[in-house]
């Protein structure tokens, strides 16, 4: 499709832009609640190579939004933000804020989770693009207006619909919208989290082949949070899976989707409808029973013990450290080892049956 | 956009047309007798009973309030009981006066307390800007306009003595457009305005900041944020869509204005249209008061159209139906 795309300023000069390199090492956010500190990202690490798209997944309120916010330093005054964002090298949350100006949009573009209200409601779409494009670069108007237009096109809408307002949309062009502006710099780094929930599943579709289509094209570096296990095994290279606020296990997307070794992955993978291999039977959908926990008073040891089924007495006194399980694959549970016993256990509704009468 | 308009001139000219006749009748119901101001000691009935009928005083309240009324579509306010000369030709100098201190005072207040506004809710919450210019604005708002007003005229007046606090100086022979064009009227501009200015600031700079806290929040701002412009640019985002509210209360707020301006004029001994009218409602000069009125309610009313319409250009959400 990249043939399908004339050549524009926008092919000539930032086309050549490269991904960048993301390393995160033991990020850490503290929200300060009415009730107290609540750690919602406890300790979280991991690498984005060049090119290559990341999927985050977890249930609401895990944290993933708290770690793109991070990452882009979007978080409020009150939040206390530890570790370190390497950004080719450079750390994020060091900088200045000059230089973190300069690396937002330039290096690291964001399409916000609710696209419905990313937008300002009384500036035209066109000239909040504009905007982003001349904050960073001494441009005209005009130049950033057809810019605009090479954009929108490219995100497949009518370049005309760049005078609009934002409620002149509908829900899946202002996403499309918000996915143009992302690009405006081509930044080495896209952060979609959860660029789809709000829509309908043809839209879904649509904006995910968009989406997909763009990584193709442009080869973005890319972190796509969704709590759709589906969305992660169509786009993504690596996968991180977070459970109140840590990562439990991370590795290879197809090694990590077809082998999970941690049980609230496996409980995750069938909680999502799948088409069946042919011949074989469609397989149950089974939800985790419960809740995470309070992050004001997390459990001592493993955090998903409560909702574990294999979970031992071992596993309410230890918290386990994520560690190498498979190559290239590492999750955090004592009982990684015996993962292969787990998967064909998870994958009988009885086992999940079994934690929901104990939760209740 | 058209049919809207005009439907809302027609309401508009409903409403002055209530005020109008509540006005007329609320001054024949005070029980005195307007011509015992006029009518000199030892004068003739039929001298008498020919000024009332100059006048307009003859016949029946309903004679006197259609024959009013016409006159009114045709222009004609009548003559004033005090001045004894046309209303109109009394009261033009007198609106010209006003605006000079009103539309200056406003806008100067209107933006700076916008402006104020602003930072303050683009402050940190809780911090000492935040809580300094809460403090400062409700304590401003909570004072009444002629404590402002004397105040100025203390400090900067009588203690200080730089500028004068009292009318608008001699204009000498000057006629037109010359009558203002003077420093020395300038000089005496100065306290008034400041006085509107300051009367002005508090209720826009909350209203402003409330918006603006109340917009910081949202997603769009954490967007505008994430895309790197300056911090100013991020907080005019927000001061942006602060401005639909501030407008809205803005104009309609007029008619309050207008009573604290009416306060400034006779603090400063201000000729304008303000101090004329509570001067004709204590001197009984009914056609003076009633066209002061008049004139007050068209403003007021034509003051909500453009709250109106000047929304529809801010937000381009708003469809006129
Ligand atoms: N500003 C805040 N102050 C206090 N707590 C917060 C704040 N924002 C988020 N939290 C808490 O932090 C936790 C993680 O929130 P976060 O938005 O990162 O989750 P998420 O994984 O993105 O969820 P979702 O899938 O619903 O978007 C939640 O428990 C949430 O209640
Ligand atoms: S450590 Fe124990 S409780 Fe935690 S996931 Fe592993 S088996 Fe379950
Ligand atoms: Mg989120």
């Amino acid at each position: 499709m990249a043939g399908a795309i004339p050549e524009t300023e926008f092919d000539r000069r930032l086309g050549a832009k490269p991904p960048v390199h993301l390393a995160v090492e033991g990020l850490r956010v503290v929200y300060q609640s009415r009730r107290g500190p609540v750690a919602a990202v406890d300790g979280v690490s991991f690498e984005v190579r060049p090119g290559m798209v990341l999927g985050l997944v977890g249930e609401s309120g895990c944290g993933k939004s708290t770690v793109v916010k991070a990452l882009m330093r979007l978080l409020p005054d009150s939040a206390r933000v530890g570790g370190r964002v390497l950004l080719d090298g450079r750390d994020i949350l060091a900088m200045d804020a000059r230089a973190l100006r300069r690396v937002r949009w330039n290096q690291i573009a964001l399409i916000t989770q609710s696209a419905m209200n990313a937008l300002d409601p009384v500036i035209r779409v066109g000239d909040q693009i504009v905007e982003s494009i001349r904050a960073h670069e001494e441009v005209g108007r005009a130049t950033a207006w057809a810019r605009a237009e090479t954009l929108f096109a490219l995100v497949g809408l009518p370049p005309g619909r760049l005078e609009d307002y934002p409620h002149q949309f509908s829900g899946g062009m202002r996403q499309r919208a918000v996915i143009a502006m992302a690009l405006s710099l081509n930044a080495g780094l896209l952060l979609a989290d959860e660029p789809t929930t709000a829509l309908d599943p043809i839209m879904q579709d649509q904006i995910m082949a968009r989406i997909r289509r763009i990584k193709e094209v442009l080869h973005r570096s890319m972190i796509l949070v969704t709590h759709d296990v589906g969305l992660v095994a169509e786009n993504c290279d690596s996968v991180a899976v977070m459970y109140a606020g840590r990562i439990v296990e991370s590795g290879p997307a197809s090694e990590v989707l077809v082998r999970p070794s941690h049980p609230y992955t496996i409980g995750l993978h069938n909680a999502f409808p799948r088409m069946p291999a042919e011949g074989e039977r469609r397989p149950p959908l089974i939800s985790i029973a419960g809740a995470l926990p309070d992050l004001l008073a997390p459990p001592a040891g493993c955090r998903f013990a409560p909702r574990c089924p294999f979970a031992t007495d071992r596993c309410r006194a230890e918290d386990p450290a994520l560690r190498p399980a498979a190559p290239g694959q590492a999750a955090a549970c004592h009982h990684a080892a015996q993962a292969g016993e787990f998967r064909r256990l998870g994958a009988l509704p009885e086992t999940w049956k079994a934690m929901a009468e104990a939760v209740r | 956009m058209r049919a809207y308009i005009l439907r809302r001139l027609l309401q508009s000219l409903v409403v002055v047309f209530a005020v109008t006749t509540i006005m007329f009748f609320l001054f024949r119901i005070v029980p005195s007798d307007p011509t015992v101001m006029m009518v000199e000691r030892g004068m003739s009935e039929e001298a008498r009973q020919a000024l009332l009928e100059r006048w307009g005083l003859t016949g029946s309240l309903w004679q006197q309030y259609l024959r009013y009324l016409a006159n009114l579509l045709a222009g004609d306010f009548g003559n004033s009981f005090f001045y004894r000369m046309p209303v109109w030709d009394v009261l033009l100098p007198r609106i010209v006066n006003t605006l000079w201190i009103a539309v200056p005072g406003l806008l100067l207040g209107a933006l700076i307390g916008a402006a104020l506004g602003m930072a303050v809710g683009w402050a940190r919450r809780g911090g000492a800007v935040e809580r300094g210019g809460i403090l400062i604005a409700t304590i401003i708002r909570g004072t009444p306009s002629f404590i402002i007003g004397i105040a100025l005229l203390a400090v900067f007046s009588s203690w200080l003595g730089w500028l004068p606090g009292f009318g608008m100086g001699n204009a000498g022979d000057a006629t037109g457009i010359a009558r203002y064009l003077r420093w020395e009227f300038l000089l005496h501009l100065i306290l008034p305005v400041l006085a509107v200015v300051i009367y002005f600031i508090p209720e826009n700079l909350l209203l402003m900041r409330s918006g603006v806290v109340e917009n910081r929040t949202e997603d769009y701002i954490e967007l505008v944020r994430a895309k790197g412009v300056s911090d100013a640019r991020v907080a005019w985002h927000a001061g942006r869509n602060s401005m639909l509210p501030l407008i809205t209360w803005l104009f309609p707020a007029l008619a309050e204005t207008i009573a604290g301006i009416v306060v400034v004029e006779i603090v400063f001994s201000w000729p304008g249209i303000g101090r004329e009218l509570v001067l004709a409602v204590t001197r009984q000069d009914y056609p003076l008061a009633q066209a002061a009125f008049f004139l007050l309610a068209v403003m007021i009313v034509l003051a909500n159209l453009a709250a109106d319409l000047t929304y529809g250009k801010l937000d381009p959400r708003v469809v006129y139906r």
